[in-house]
């Protein structure tokens, strides 16, 4: 049965019960299962390799769940090719951003609205997108690989909500950003989520991911082992001696 | 292990009879004759034509018996006109397909790349279909047919300059033993007999397929004919090439080019170009001719009648015509000194065979000119015996 | 002599806009999945023998033999990707190499079989006889196939850089994780990529086998193409065009200035002389990998 967030009635927009998943013979998630209610900021916390950006890619649908079931608004989408995925309201910021360097910032934006066909509609999303970051109004033209870091976290972002998510995984976004970026970040993440978005965050800041989530669950070598209130998990021993640097 | 010597002893017994029997190639029941063709590559109409002309003959005659009770069996490889795929094809139909002899063999670089391996197995080269001087003055087990390129282009330059009293004469020729021969002996009969040279030389390479810049190199040359030792596809191309820069010479060539792919190809821009015939238009009469035509319809049904495969066919019909005569007790050396005994013969189309003497192996040297008018090849001169005609 | 010069230069142009046509398929297919598809050229020699079979054979109108040859070499590009590519794809990129080398050796010997190995002119709209502008001498064959080739060449300009599905061709070249995140479905793009290569290969076909006839080996004019797109810089769609029309250029020249032979290997030393100097090509840049 998935841990967590369900018992603080809000509705569950994505439930994964029992996910496995294997890259040849090493097997990455060994059973995870957490819930993530609709309208909330959830943070996926844990070491590098404890499988985090796998959990999203399984959401996804970029690695197959050989095991085990991800359902979204009720629906099972485990199993389902990526394209599909994205078509039922969830958009994956990975790591590492993989913007289209080539690309212009208005192409990339373009190709985060493939998915949906009203021009009128994805015109107004980017009219919302370029006022979030009027940076990118500004570059437009500019081809993304040029951007610097934190333009192109942006980018990333601004094309994920192109595709006008209902959910929005976003993998470490923080990552290689100089002190102050990081901070715009998060100030656009809580932004996302003020405007009606769910977000499931995976950081490695664990300090500034649970000031702003609402839940927080724990990945150790594949399974959950910790999960609640980011406020408890805060105070959390564990997570102060694991993930906070704190003693 | 007495069992094992048995078989040894056997083994040996046997390949001691093997080797005491006739030459290769030949039993009782059975003559296999060998061919390196170019049947898929770039004068693979020649290649595919030439075995289909010698197939309907052969099969004729296999029909009625054999010659003096041996079927003739042909194996024909691809060489694709490629020296060395011509070698190995060689050395496959030598040694493991133990030909009689090499029949028609295609091509001059090709026939000049196996030419020494033929010679080292002491197989006969019989009538290989290049009409290179080579053939005629390589020793007995090369035998040429017919008149040479050299001796074609003598033709040519004495026919432009004596006939058109045209001075100014360029060479296109191909960049290899079969365009070099009749290049080389037109340059040579223009300096001895006319006092003239070749007022440009532009080379191509086998299975070029552009030629605009030789265009270029003739119409600056301001030559007023171009001689153009050629196979079918160049001549066609060439012509529209030069006539797309509004340069209009009279072209002309060996036998080669005589063929109707060449104005399948090149349409009217190949109107009012001439060749050289050293064999009768498939079409002409007389005996052998109709017989060649109906061995065709029979044996060939899919090929229509064209130079490519009469030269295949007479070729053959000759070497019947030296198998017939050497008899019961064939061996390569029956079979060319029964080849040599041909003098003056005449297979049924007016035109002479004979053996030429110790230096020369050639079979026939009649030649004729001939041009395109409407889409055909016709005939414009008469035969004549044409003289020799060195390279150098 | 400018005269000859310039008549040199629009025919080796008129050859160069096909190396280019061929070329474009050599880096299209390989921007967007990696592999250097040796049945190339292939493309070109089928749609030689397509279009000749629907305008001798059945006697179709030139104009609607052009399209349908087109939009078939697009369809056999599909099913050679589906059929020879596709069940590979996670093989090495060296196998499925191997695998379109060996697609191109079927290809050839099936229209060698069925076709015959003799060369067969292919009918064409364009007259090949001479048109004079200025001092400038050449054929309608000439101004027709370099007219077409830029045609189709800013096509596809346009439609990689105006609609919808060019944008997602030229994501997926550059991230295929972000393209299927965004909704594209790769396999989809890769079978159109092989449709348009395909496509282009056809255009090509349709143009040169008039001019230097029709056999089953016509398809041998892709390592021409193939060294065009090397020397344009592999991977860059403008250096494709470039390359293919310079070789055809200097082709020609080298032609006209030296002899057959030098024209022979002037690809080759050319291609030598840029890639000692510029190792990625005319230009090709560093590639740009993400990690």
């Amino acid at each position: 049965m998935p841990v967590g967030a369900e018992s603080n009635g809000r509705s569950p927009l994505l439930v994964l019960d029992g996910v496995e998943t294997f890259y040849g013979a090493i097997q990455a998630l060994k059973g995870v299962s957490f819930t993530v209610p609709e309208g909330s900021i959830v943070t996926l916390l844990g070491a590098n390799g404890a499988g985090k950006s796998t959990t999203l890619k399984c959401i996804s649908g970029l690695v197959p769940a050989a095991r085990g079931t991800v359902s979204f608004r009720g629906q099972r989408i485990d199993g389902l090719p990526c394209e599909t995925i994205v078509r039922r309201g969830i958009s994956h910021v990975p790591e590492g951003r993989e913007l289209f360097p080539e690309l212009t910032v208005l192409e990339n934006l373009a190709m985060g609205a493939y998915a949906r066909s009203d021009k009128r509609a994805i015109h107004a999303t980017l009219e919302r997108v370029n006022a979030c970051f009027p940076i990118l109004a500004e570059r437009r033209t500019q081809l993304a690989g040029t951007l610097s870091g934190g333009e192109q976290q942006m980018l990333a972002i601004g094309r994920a909500l192109m595709a006008e998510p209902a959910l929005m995984l976003l993998d470490e976004p923080s990552l290689g950003l100089a002190p102050m970026l990081v901070e715009e970040i998060f100030a656009i993440i809580r932004g996302i989520h003020a405007g009606g978005t769910t977000v499931l965050l995976v950081e490695q800041n664990a300090n500034k991911a649970l000031s702003i989530a609402d839940y927080g669950y724990v990945l150790e070598t594949g399974t959950i082992v910790l999960a609640g209130d980011s406020q408890q998990l805060l105070k959390d021993d564990r997570v102060r001696r694991s993930y906070l640097g704190q003693r | 292990m007495k069992r094992l010597l048995t078989i040894v002893g056997l083994l040996v017994l046997l390949g001691g009879v093997a080797v005491c029997a006739a030459e290769d190639g030949v039993t009782d029941k059975e003559v296999v004759i060998g061919a390196g063709l170019d049947l898929t590559g770039a004068v693979a109409n020649w290649g595919v034509n030439i075995k289909a002309g010698m197939d309907a003959v052969f099969s004729r005659v296999n029909a009625a018996g054999g010659v003096h009770g041996r079927k003739i069996r042909l194996i024909a490889y691809d060489h694709v006109y490629q020296p060395p795929k011509a070698v190995t094809n060689a050395k496959r139909l030598v040694e493991r397909d133990k030909i009689f002899v090499m029949m028609g063999h295609l091509g001059t670089p090709t026939t000049k790349a196996v030419m020494d391996y033929l010679q080292d197995k002491q197989v006969p080269n019989i009538f290989p279909a290049t009409l290179a001087s080579i053939w005629t003055n390589s020793g007995k087990y090369h035998v040429g047919d017919l008149a040479t390129y050299a001796d074609q282009t003598g033709l040519i330059v004495d026919y432009l300059v004596k006939e058109r009293k045209i001075r100014k004469i360029a060479s296109f020729y191909q960049d290899d033993e079969y365009g070099l021969d009749g290049h080389l002996a037109g340059k040579a009969r223009l300096k001895h007999t006319h006092d003239l040279a070749y007022v440009a030389e532009v080379d191509y390479k086998r299975a070029d397929i552009d030629f605009s810049s030789q265009a270029a190199k003739l119409k600056e040359s301001g030559a007023d004919a171009v001689i153009v030792q050629a196979v079918y596809r160049e001549p066609p191309r060439l012509a529209e090439q030069c006539h797309a820069i509004g340069y209009n010479p009279v072209f002309i060539g060996p036998s080669p080019i005589v063929v109707a792919k060449t104005i399948e190809l090149g349409g009217k821009h190949v109107e009012g170009l001439m060749g050289v015939e050293v064999y009768p238009l498939p079409t002409d009469p007389g005996a052998f001719l109709d017989q060649y035509r109906a061995d065709m319809a029979k044996y060939a049904p899919s090929l229509p009648i064209d130079t490519t495969n009469l030269y295949g066919y007479q070729k053959a019909a000759v070497f019947v015509e030296a198998m017939q005569r050497a008899g019961r007790n064939l061996t390569r050396d029956s079979v060319l000194k029964a080849i040599e005994s041909i003098k003056d013969w005449d297979p049924g189309w007016g035109l002479k065979y004979g053996y030429g003497g110790d230096n020369r192996r050639g079979m026939s040297n009649a030649g004729r000119l001939v041009t395109v008018k409407d889409g055909k090849w016709i005939k414009v001169g008469d035969w004549m015996e044409l003289k020799e005609v060195g390279r150098k | 002599m400018t005269e000859i010069l310039s008549s040199q230069v629009v025919s080796g142009l008129a050859t160069g806009c096909v190396y280019a046509l061929i070329a474009l398929g050599f880096v299209l297919i390989f921007k967007a999945t990696d592999v250097v598809n040796f049945a190339q050229g292939e493309f070109v020699m089928v749609s030689g023998f397509i279009s000749y079979t629907l305008l001798i054979g059945l006697g179709i109108h030139y104009g609607l033999v052009l399209l349908a040859t087109i939009v078939l070499s697009g369809v056999m590009g599909v099913v050679l990707e589906r059929v020879v590519v596709r069940p590979i794809m996670d093989a090495p990129i060296f196998s499925i190499v191997i695998a379109t080398i060996g697609a191109s050796i079927v290809l050839r010997s099936s229209a060698g079989i069925l076709y015959g190995y003799d060369v067969l002119p292919l009918p064409t709209i364009f007259s090949k006889d001479p048109i004079r502008v200025g001092f400038v001498q050449f054929t309608a064959m000439d101004a027709g196939v370099i007219g077409f080739s830029l045609v189709i060449m800013v096509a596809l300009y346009l439609f990689f850089k105006l609609t919808r599905t060019g944008t997602a061709m030229r994501a997926t070249a550059q991230s295929q994780t972000a393209a299927r995140l965004m909704g594209v479905s790769v396999t989809r793009i890769f079978s159109l990529t092989w449709a348009i290569s395909a496509a282009i290969g056809g255009v090509a076909g349709v143009l040169i086998a008039p001019i230097i006839y029709l056999d089953p080996n016509l398809g041998f004019i892709g390592v021409k193409a193939f060294a065009g797109a090397i020397l344009g810089g592999f991977g860059s769609i403008p250096g494709a065009i470039v390359g293919g029309m310079l070789l055809g250029v200097i082709e020609n020249l080298s032609g006209y200035f030296f002899n057959a032979g030098i024209k022979q290997v002037s690809t080759y030393i050319l291609l030598i002389l840029v890639l000692v100097i510029r190792p990625a090509g005319l230009f090709g840049a560093a590639p740009i990998r993400k990690v």
